[in-house]
């Protein structure tokens, strides 16, 4: 099953926190209704995408289903005119997962 | 000061804001309590806007760029360094030497950029126009820092008001808008008649 993040923003740009949430809705309904089938989430004509955005939206899912149930069901695709975009997926993914490890350097940055 | 419960009413006002660098590190992807997603929500509506109603200025931009680098640097430096059992160099020595040089500090620069870019329709960058070594060096630096300062100076020329969710503006003469209750309702009962 394919979703197009363009289709459902109808913009270019994933910039905001609730674009990422109205993603994270789609994706979440599409899941709790197929279950085991596989989610590609299609950037096609998205020009920028941004850390909020995958926050809100991938970050939230990881929330939602945990590490291994994203990894394995739920993949981004076409991503190819987005500056950075696995580099600011990686790092979404990274902090969402070591958070509790990264807590005292979150509270330096916050100080 | 007037302050502003955001949780009773978030519309934005037809005035100037500006986030504390607080606010600003959720939007850019740190995340630091359940809080964080009220303040991404009052900057999306601000985004939406049809003028720019942030204020930015370069001593902020300087502000937020630096926390978040070091943020990255942290996590680098541990991923290089945890299984070393030697002698490891001293952070800001690893900062300087090491990190700064990298691909992993290119690729964090460039993407904090490319995010605050993204949202440069919604904000507009300023100087106060008092740009002199007196106003600008004129407060009690035992109770803020130099940089709140400045962003004091700024709200009070531009009449914005200032988002924040700690005490740090607290009883100055500009508008202050929080989700933060128990600072709320701290100030509401600094001034209530005894």
């Amino acid at each position: 099953m394919k979703i197009s993040v363009h289709d459902i923003l109808n913009s270019g740009n994933a910039s905001l926190h609730a674009d990422g949430i109205q993603v994270f809705n789609a994706i979440k309904n599409s899941f709790d209704a197929n279950g085991s089938e596989q989610i590609e989430v299609d950037f096609t004509n998205i020009k920028r995408c941004s850390t909020l955005f995958l926050n809100a939206s991938f970050g939230n899912l990881l929330a939602e289903y945990g590490e291994e149930s994203v990894k394995k069901y739920i993949h981004p695709s076409s991503y190819a005119e987005i500056l950075n975009f696995m580099y600011k997926f990686q790092d979404m993914w990274d902090n969402f997962i070591n958070k509790d490890n990264y807590q005292a350097y979150r509270e330096e940055a916050f100080a | 000061m007037n302050i502003i419960n955001l949780n009773t009413d978030s519309s934005p006002k037809d005035c100037y804001y500006i986030l504390d660098s607080n606010v600003w590190l959720p939007i850019l992807g740190l995340d630091d309590e359940p809080t964080s997603s009220h303040y991404q929500i009052f900057f999306d509506k601000l985004q939406k806007k049809e003028s720019p109603q942030i204020l930015l200025c370069p001593i902020q931009l300087s502000e937020i760029l630096n926390r978040l680098m070091r943020f990255d640097a942290r996590k680098v430096f541990e991923r290089k360094y945890k299984n070393n059992s030697g002698n490891l160099p001293p952070f800001a020595t690893f900062y300087k030497n090491e990190y700064r040089g990298s691909n992993e500090f290119k690729l964090k620069y460039d993407t904090i950029i490319d995010d605050i870019s993204g949202y440069s329709s919604g904000f507009k960058m300023v100087e106060p126009s008092k740009f002199e070594f007196d106003a600008l060096t004129s407060f009690e630096a035992n109770k803020m820092d130099f940089n709140d300062h400045y962003f004091y100076l700024l709200a009070k020329e531009y009449d914005a008001t200032i988002v924040t969710h700690d005490a740090d503006f607290f009883g100055l003469d500009v508008n202050v808008a929080t989700f933060n209750l128990k600072l709320y309702k701290a100030y509401k009962d600094s001034v209530k008649p005894k």
